[in-house]
C-alpha cells in the first residue's frame, strides 16, 4: 500500500483518539498526575502579577 | 638579420598576441567576478551569517537550550528561590506550566518531574494502562506527532537528548561499535518497550477485573505504576536527583511530602548505575541513549516510517561511492548511514532528523523533504 495513504490512515485514527481521549476528559487525568508534583511546589510557583 | 632573429621575430609578435588575449580574459573574469558578487547589503550580512555562524547543529543547540529552560522554568524559579522573569516580559512564560500539563509531551519527559510541569506520553501510557484504561490522548500524540514532523522532536528538543549533546561536546574521540554489534544493541530498545507494554497491559486487565492486589503489593506501588520510570536514567536524572539535593539541602516540603520511590536500596543505586553508564557512554558515542535503550524512541520511530517530514537523498546530487568528501557517512549522531541508503526519502526508524547529515554534506545532496 502506499506510504502516503498509510500515514493519512495513522494521521485520522491519531487525530480520533485524541478527540476522543478528551471527550472523555482524559487530559484531566493526565492534568492530575502532574498536578501531584507541581502541587508539592506550589508555594514556590511565580505567582501571577495583579493588572 | 640573421636566421636565429628570424625565428625569433614572429614567435615574439604571437606572444604579444597571447599577452593581449590573456589580458582581455582576465580583465572579462574581473568583471564576472565584480558582477556576480554580491553588494553587502543587509541579506548579505544576515545569510551569511547563517550559512557561517548559525548551522543547523548550533541552531539545534540553541532550540534545544531553550527547550530545556522552557520545560523546566518551574524548576528553575524553585531551585533559585525566585522568578527571574517576573515583571518582565517574558514572566508570560508560567502559562505553558499549566498548558503542558494537559498534554503529553512526545518525548522521554520522566514521570514525577521534580518540577511537575509535563509528562511525556510514554509515562501516560503506563500510568492510565495499569489502571486498566486506555490512554487515549497519549495514544493520539505517538501518532499524529511522528507522522507530521517525524522523530524531530527526539532530535531538537528532548531533554535528556539535549543532556547527552552537551556531554558529547567534551573533545573525546567518538568511538562507535562495529556495524554488527551496534544493530545488536539498537534491538535493546524494542525489547525494554514490549516488556513494559506487556507489563502494562497485564496490569491493566488484571486491574479490570479487580485482581490487582496481590501484584500490585509484591511488586510494590511505585513499580506497578511506572515500570520504566523505576530504572529509567532521564527519570534517575531530572526526577531523583533534584529530590536527594533538594529533600538534603534546602526542601522541607519534601520531608513531609515523601515519594515512596526515593528510598536508598538497591533499586536505587541500580537506577543511579544506569544514569553514570548512560553518561559514560555518551561522553564516547553520541546519543547513546536515544540509540539503544529509549523506548519512547522506539515507539515513535515505528511510526515515523511513515512520516510525511524526511531527510531525502538526491538521486541527481548525490555522487554516492565516487564522492569525494562523503562526511554524511560519520555525521548522523545515531549511526545511520545516509550513503548506504537508496536514492529519495530515507524512513529508518532511528533517524532523529537532527539534519546534521544535511548540513555536513558537501554537495547539497541530502535534503529536507515534506510530502
Amino acid at each position: 500500500m502506499n506510504r502516503r495513504v498509510i500515514a493519512i490512515a495513522i494521521l485520522c485514527v491519531g487525530l480520533a483518539a485524541l478527540a476522543f481521549g478528551i471527550s472523555l476528559g482524559q487530559h484531566e487525568l493526565v492534568r492530575s498526575w502532574v498536578q501531584v508534583f507541581s502541587d508539592a511546589y506550589a508555594p514556590f510557583f511565580p505567582q501571577p502579577i495583579p493588572p | 638579420m640573421s636566421e636565429t632573429e628570424k625565428e625569433i621575430e614572429p614567435a615574439g609578435e604571437n606572444d604579444r598576441i597571447w599577452d593581449r588575449i590573456g589580458h582581455r580574459l582576465s580583465q572579462w573574469k574581473k568583471t564576472l567576478l565584480e558582477k556576480s558578487r554580491p553588494h553587502k547589503t543587509l541579506h548579505y550580512w544576515v545569510k551569511k551569517t547563517f550559512e557561517e555562524l548559525l548551522t543547523i547543529r548550533v541552531i539545534r543547540f540553541i532550540v534545544g537550550l531553550v527547550a530545556f529552560l522552557v520545560l523546566f522554568y518551574a524548576g528553575i524559579v524553585y531551585v533559585l528561590g525566585y522568578d527571574p522573569l517576573m515583571g518582565t516580559i517574558f514572566s508570560g512564560v508560567a502559562w505553558l506550566i499549566p498548558i503542558f500539563g494537559y498534554i503529553p509531551m512526545p518525548f522521554e519527559m520522566p514521570q514525577g518531574i521534580a518540577q511537575g510541569t509535563s509528562i511525556g506520553f510514554f509515562d501516560i501510557i503506563q500510568f492510565l494502562g495499569q489502571q486498566g484504561i486506555f490512554p487515549y490522548i497519549a495514544i493520539g500524540v505517538l501518532l499524529i506527532v511522528p507522522i507530521l514532523v517525524g522523530r524531530s522532536f527526539c532530535g531538537w528538543i528532548c531533554p535528556f537528548g539535549f543532556v547527552q549533546d552537551l556531554f558529547a561536546l567534551t573533545p573525546i574521540r567518538k568511538r562507535l561499535p562495529s556495524k554488527q554489534w551496534d544493530t545488536r544493541l539498537k534491538s535493546i530498545k524494542f525489547v525494554i518497550l514490549f516488556v513494559i507494554l506487556f507489563l502494562v497491559a497485564w496490569l491493566g486487565i488484571w486491574t479490570f477485573l479487580g485482581i490487582d492486589e496481590g501484584f500490585r503489593g509484591a511488586v510494590t506501588l511505585p513499580f506497578a505504576t511506572a515500570f520504566w520510570a523505576t530504572i529509567n536514567p532521564a527519570s534517575t536524572f531530572f526526577v531523583i536527583l533534584p529530590y536527594l539535593y533538594l529533600r538534603g539541602i534546602v526542601s522541607p516540603i519534601l520531608t513531609e511530602w515523601n515519594p515512596p520511590f526515593i528510598a536508598w536500596g538497591w533499586p536505587m543505586y541500580l537506577r543511579l548505575g544506569f544514569l553514570v553508564v548512560v553518561l559514560l557512554l555518551a561522553l564516547f558515542v553520541t546519543r547513546p541513549f536515544c540509540r539503544w535503550f529509549c523506548p519512547t524512541g522506539a515507539m515513535m520511530g515505528l511510526v515515523s516510517q511513515f512520516s510525511f517530514l524526511t531527510v531525502s537523498r538526491s538521486a541527481t546530487d548525490c555522487l554516492g561511492p565516487t564522492c569525494d568528501s562523503p562526511r554524511c557517512k560519520s555525521a548522523c549522531p545515531v549511526g545511520i548511514d545516509v550513503m548506504a541508503k537508496p536514492f529519495g526519502p530515507i524512513h529508518d526508524i532511528e533517524c532523529i532528523l537532527c539534519l546534521d547529515c544535511v548540513a555536513k554534506c558537501g554537495h547539497d545532496s541530502v535534503k529536507v523533504e515534506y510530502g
